[in-house]
């Protein structure tokens, strides 16, 4: 069975092309715009992976983290999150939740799917 | 008993009928206006839509390398698509790195873009002209033609046109172009702050010589012609990009009057500036109608939170007046500075009554209560 790919990410549009990409690799990929669906989509799609943007109206990206550890909806380590910019205390918070790994935008999209390859391929 | 006429009465009929009517026409027209944009924006949004369904599998067949780039031109059939295509590129250029970027880069030169563009930066029409900046901006224009129009747009009623304008003429290559931009863009009135910051970084960003880039920036402050919330943005900025050679400068143009600041902006930026270019002591570099006791509360406030980051016993006297400031965000910022007072125990004793209960939740609370207020 294909591993299971969340995207949480409000920008469509690279949302759109992250999906292209993933799905040409076999991956099933499911897309929130907003951190409350991608919370209620952790729930119900149980993915594998989840890749998070930070910036997002009303819950951003480390609400939505935060949640999911408190309400152990999913490891964390299953997380990867893409930020707009890089503030430092911000990426160490999330580190802190225990987060798989950080991506900066703009991002080289070969980068992030090796990460996602090398994020699943630990998995059990 | 009744004095008027029948014939006044006729006459008072008459206008109040005509008047009606005209009511009702004025009525439906704007009911009717409404309609037909309300159907119009309907229609255009569905356009947008239906060319972004037909032209995004083809861009990202185009990244992935499975179609050529002729390919993709020759699947935008309609100005819709071209211009949802741009707006797509863009944001995508925005978003990614490496390969994908270099390859979005390259379509903006399809014949396209720029012929659409080249029309619409002719027009009257603003969001036309506002999209055509930013082609413009984010092709790298070269021709002079082009260049031409840019600099006259720069002198656009609207803001935002001046803003994107502007914005494009930086992305050129040349820096006499850049460096007349800039004089331009600077010296013009009612620009928001953040468009000037992101001028001035892009300016200072493309600017081989940091230093030279400094000094203008820096002779654009002191300017008396450059409207003083343009000075006062560009002051905050000096920090921001790492200025710290005009420390010295910035401390001697805070020592001197200016006139033109007469709502206290540039003070206010000053001081925060100078509290950046931590070393620097604005209380007893100027008398105190011009720090603590001004009579305008930004620069109040500034003074307010420069003593709180640079703390010392010596200024409780001055926070004790801060603290009881007609200002709550002053009076705050500046009872937060006096926990730091070894004295703060007593510090109750020396504030009016009415303002008492405000430094009991400080002190019982900090930064939380003025995260609350």
């Amino acid at each position: 069975m294909s591993k299971k790919i969340l995207l949480i990410d409000d920008d469509t549009n690279v949302a759109s092309y992250v999906k292209f990409r993933l799905q040409k690799k076999g991956y099933t990929i499911n897309h929130m715009d907003n951190g409350l669906d991608g919370l209620q989509a952790i729930k119900d799609f149980k993915p594998d992976l989840v890749i998070l943007d930070m910036m997002m109206p009303g819950i951003d990206g480390r609400e939505v983290a935060e949640i999911v550890k408190e309400e152990n909806l999913m490891d964390t380590s299953r997380i990867i999150v893409l930020s707009g910019k890089e503030v430092t205390e911000e990426v160490k918070a999330l580190f802190d939740l225990g987060i798989h790994d950080y991506l900066q935008k703009p991002f080289n999209i070969d980068n992030l799917v090796i990460r996602i390859e090398r994020a699943l391929s630990n998995l059990p | 008993m009744n004095t008027m006429s029948p014939y006044f009465d006729t006459v008072a009929i008459d206008f109040i009928r005509i008047t009606l009517y005209v009511l009702l026409v004025l009525f439906f027209s704007l009911v009717i206006f409404i309609l037909v944009r309300r159907v119009l924006l309907k229609r255009w949004a569905e356009k947008m839509n239906k060319s972004e369904e037909n032209i995004m599998p083809n861009l990202f067949l185009y990244l992935d390398g499975e179609i050529t780039k002729q390919k993709f031109s020759d699947s935008l059939k309609n100005r819709f698509e071209v211009i949802a295509a741009f707006r797509n590129i863009t944001e995508l250029i925005d978003n990614f790195d490496g390969d994908q970027k270099d390859k979005l880069r390259s379509l903006l030169n399809l014949p396209q873009f720029n012929r659409y563009y080249t029309n619409s930066i002719r027009t009257d029409n603003t969001l036309k002209l506002a999209q055509a900046c930013m082609y413009f901006e984010k092709k790298n224009i070269a021709e002079r033609t082009v260049i031409n129009r840019l600099k006259e747009l720069q002198y656009h009623e609207y803001p935002v046109i001046k803003y994107a304008s502007t914005l494009a003429l930086i992305n050129t290559s040349e820096q006499e172009v850049r460096d007349n931009a800039l004089n331009v863009f600077i010296h013009s009135k009612g620009l928001a702050s953040m468009a000037i910051n992101d001028i001035i970084y892009k300016y200072c960003g493309f600017h081989k010589d940091s230093d030279r880039a400094a000094e203008i920036l820096f002779r654009y402050i002191t300017d008396p012609n450059v409207p003083v919330s343009n000075a006062a943005s560009m002051v905050k900025m000096l920090p921001e990009l790492g200025f710290y050679q005009m420390a010295d400068d910035l401390a001697e143009f805070f020592r001197f009057p200016y006139q033109h600041d007469d709502k206290g902006f540039l003070t206010s930026s000053l001081i925060d500036a100078l509290s950046d270019f931590s070393g620097v002591n604005v209380i007893d570099l100027v008398p105190e109608e011009k720090t603590w006791n001004s009579k305008h509360i930004p620069v109040r406030l500034s003074t307010a939170k420069w003593i709180q980051k640079f703390y010392s016993q010596d200024l409780d006297p001055i926070l004790l007046r801060l603290a009881v400031d007609d200002d709550l965000e002053v009076r705050i910022i500046a009872q937060l500075a006096l926990t730091q007072s070894p004295d703060a125990k007593n510090i109750d004793q020396q504030l009016d009554v009415k303002y008492q209960n405000e430094w009991d939740e400080i002190l019982k609370t900090g930064d939380s209560y003025v995260d609350s207020v």
